[in-house]
């Protein structure tokens, strides 16, 4: 290690630590685990508990080794990193410890799943460090290779490897050593990867860095002009609509991909749990409160903020206000529809069944519930922005849980009344019209 | 055309505008000229409604922009200093975005986008991210955006800065077309020979007041410099050529 390492290293944790460290993060990452630990505890018979751990750490690997592609070739500061006077594995070092910090959740959430399928035991030796090298390995082979194709293979296999573990029936009973010998013996595959592919990673990568670094930008598809031919909307509308989609399929909001990814979860109880007819109401309502909670956050402050960096452009565009407030309130009720569909879906299947004739008369009040908290959110972010910022999310945090427990309770007693919201909240709406356009853009 | 009286903004105690007045008729090309921290970006932000003046009134293609700021939007283009575009848009679909803003059909969003990427040379980069865009690339890509509607009063606030010969070129001949189609433009630049070739009239911006206003006969003529270039009438409307002078001396380089 040298001084430059040193320097870069803690440069590079100060980047790394908000976003990890964020508060929503860590509330997402333990109800992700807790979620990953409620599914690895379906079925844990059969071959189940043998081929969990292996599963889990071949994800870890693979999404590590797109990472650790992503990190070592297609990062803009790999320019400024690799003019520095670091030693020559230096680099490597730095970027496979990063690949371990950005892991760190997704390692809770694996061991989560193996807890539930296999024990403490195995769950313990999936937390072993030993996924690193072998992702940075991995990465070199792919871009040796010129695609990434190795490891959204290993992705792939995957799931199905991981349903036909748990799902599948399975004779043959595995003796109660042979799930921590399969995550040890992964574990060992990996530093066996990882100490083939080392030797000589520094000379190449110079090469490979190279080509990387001068290879033309992948151009993309004309996905636009399509979508701007099936939305039945006006341009203004859909042009915001359609930034929205961009950038949130090219990665711009994580934080809100991971809220959407994890929002799911909340049915888990609700599918899980036998019912007795009179609770199928209030678990459905929870389940869609507490899934809502995510996507409204998902669809509130962060994707505002985002589209703001260029709120010139809108700003000198008639009614910014308005239009800015409709397109904001669609993209949220997309993702608040979907996971009110899915309340609905878990429970039609839940108990078996049993409530299925009960389920119909649930949907006005769960998706007024879902679509009510999304739309709370986003004219209360809207209402309070500074353009390049939203004040005081913490009084949000406080009453979105308190605008859903009233809609729920309106919806438990008449569901017609959640209706109400929308009417109650006009004033909301009309306030965070004017903020918007009266809101000093200053960059 | 652009109606500007008595205008003052300021950011707690600094005047950044103080009593400005001005009117840009249509097909009139006018040139907006001061130091930095002169209040040009001010001035500029306030006729695009991006901020709010103290006092003073505002016209803008006939409407008025505290009571129509509406209005305002749909007539005018800007082009900011610094534009900031979405870095993980293409080209193309940024100009689509801004199209549809501006409530652009689809059919001439397409029409308008394939004329402004071929004249400004960016065919090639429309199904690339912006971010991966050279500054110059960036501004034309900003230039283009701020035209694509066509619309009648254009604000374009350093439109040059960052693009190479030719471009500035073209660019200059994007403004004679505007001119020539009666379109109102407000040019603010530190680049005073291009202001010098393509400006009808020029303001001089200096501690947010507007010390000078005509064509360059008359500000000439007012200065008692005869024949004297853009340069010299700038630092000596703004007071800047006795400070220039003196900062010299006492850097022993006078």
């Amino acid at each position: 290690m040298t001084a430059a390492f040193d320097v870069a290293r803690d440069l590079r944790w100060r980047m790394v630590r908000g976003p990890l460290l964020d508060p929503i993060a860590l509330i997402g990452t333990g109800a992700a685990a807790w979620g990953a630990w409620r599914l690895g505890a379906l079925h844990p018979e059969g071959l189940g508990p043998v081929l969990a751990p292996v599963a889990a750490l071949l994800a870890l690997l693979a999404v590590a080794g797109l990472l650790a592609e992503d990190l070592l070739f297609r990062r803009p500061e790999n320019d400024l990193l690799r003019a520095q006077p670091l030693r020559r594995d230096d680099l490597r070092r730095l970027r496979e410890l990063e690949v371990r910090w950005w892991c760190g959740p997704l390692r809770l959430v694996i061991a989560g799943f193996v807890l539930g399928a296999a024990g403490w035991l195995p769950a313990a030796a999936t937390l072993l460090p030993g996924f690193a090298g072998a992702a940075v390995g991995l990465a070199r082979v792919a871009r040796r290779l010129g695609r990434r194709a190795p490891m959204a293979l290993l992705l792939g296999a995957v799931p199905g490897a991981a349903a036909w573990a748990l799902l599948g029936s399975h004779p043959w009973a595995a003796p109660e050593w042979a799930p921590v010998v399969a995550a040890l013996a992964t574990q060992a595959a990996m530093h066996g990867i990882a100490a083939a592919l080392r030797p000589g990673f520094e000379e190449e990568y110079d090469r490979l860095a190279s080509a990387a670094a001068t290879a033309p930008p992948r151009r993309r598809g004309a996905s636009w002009r399509r979508l701007q031919r099936l939305l039945p909307l006006p341009p203004p509308i859909r042009a915001r609509l359609l930034r929205d989609l961009a950038q949130f399929t090219r990665g711009q909001d994580l934080r809100a991909a991971a809220l959407l990814a994890l929002a799911p979860l909340s049915v888990i109880t609700l599918a899980t749990t036998v019912l007795q007819p009179r609770e199928l109401a209030w678990a459905s309502l929870t389940a869609a409160a507490m899934g809502g909670a995510a996507v409204a956050y998902a669809v509130g402050p962060g994707v505002h903020v985002l589209r703001n960096r260029a709120m010139s452009w809108e700003r000198t565009a008639p009614r910014p206000g308005r239009r800015a407030l409709a397109a904001a309130l669609l993209w949220a009720s997309g993702p608040a529809l979907a996971h009110g569909a899915c309340v609905l879906v878990a429970a039609r299947l839940s108990s078996d069944g049993l409530h299925a004739a009960a389920v119909p008369a649930l949907v006005l009040p769960v998706l007024g519930l879902e679509l009510a908290m999304a739309h709370y959110v986003v004219a209360w972010t809207q209402s309070t922005s500074l353009g390049k910022r939203v004040a005081g999310e913490g009084t949000m945090v406080f009453s979105l849980p308190v605008v859903a427990l009233l809609v729920a309770v309106a919806g438990r007693i008449a569901p017609p009344v959640v209706l109400l919201y929308f009417v109650i909240s006009v004033p909301l709406l009309v306030q965070a019209s004017q903020r918007y356009d009266a809101v000093e853009v200053t960059w | 055309m652009i109606r500007v009286t008595d205008l003052s903004k300021s950011y707690g105690d600094v005047a950044a505008l103080d009593g400005v007045s001005f009117e840009v008729a249509p097909g009139e090309v006018f040139g907006l000229l001061g130091a930095n921290g002169s209040g040009k970006s001010t001035l500029n932000r306030c006729l695009a409604t991006l901020i709010r003046p103290d006092s003073g009134r505002v016209e803008i293609g006939g409407h008025d922009l505290a009571e129509n700021p509406d209005g305002v939007r749909a007539a005018l283009g800007y082009l900011a200093e610094y534009p900031v575009l979405y870095p993980s848009l293409t080209g193309e679909e940024f100009l689509r975005f801004v199209a549809g803003l501006r409530g652009l059909s689809p059919e001439v969003a397409t029409e308008r986008i394939e004329r402004w990427l071929t004249l400004f040379e960016l065919g090639d980069a429309r199904g690339h991210a912006v971010g991966g865009f050279s500054q110059g690339m960036g501004r034309k890509l900003a230039l283009a955006a701020a035209l694509i509607d066509e619309p009648p009063v254009v604000l374009l606030d350093e439109p040059t800065n960052g693009l190479d010969p030719p471009s500035v070129f073209l660019f200059r001949q994007v403004i004679e077309r505007c001119r020539e189609q009666g379109r109102t433009v407000l040019l603010s630049s530190h680049v005073l020979p291009l202001v010098q070739q393509a400006c009808d009239r020029v303001g001089i911006l200096h501690g947010g007041k507007l010390v000078a206003l005509g064509t360059l006969d008359e500000l000439r003529e007012r200065a008692e410099l005869p024949g004297a270039d853009l340069e010299s009438l700038f630092l000596h409307f703004s007071g800047l050529d006795r400070e220039m002078l003196a900062r010299l001396a006492d850097a022993g380089l006078g």
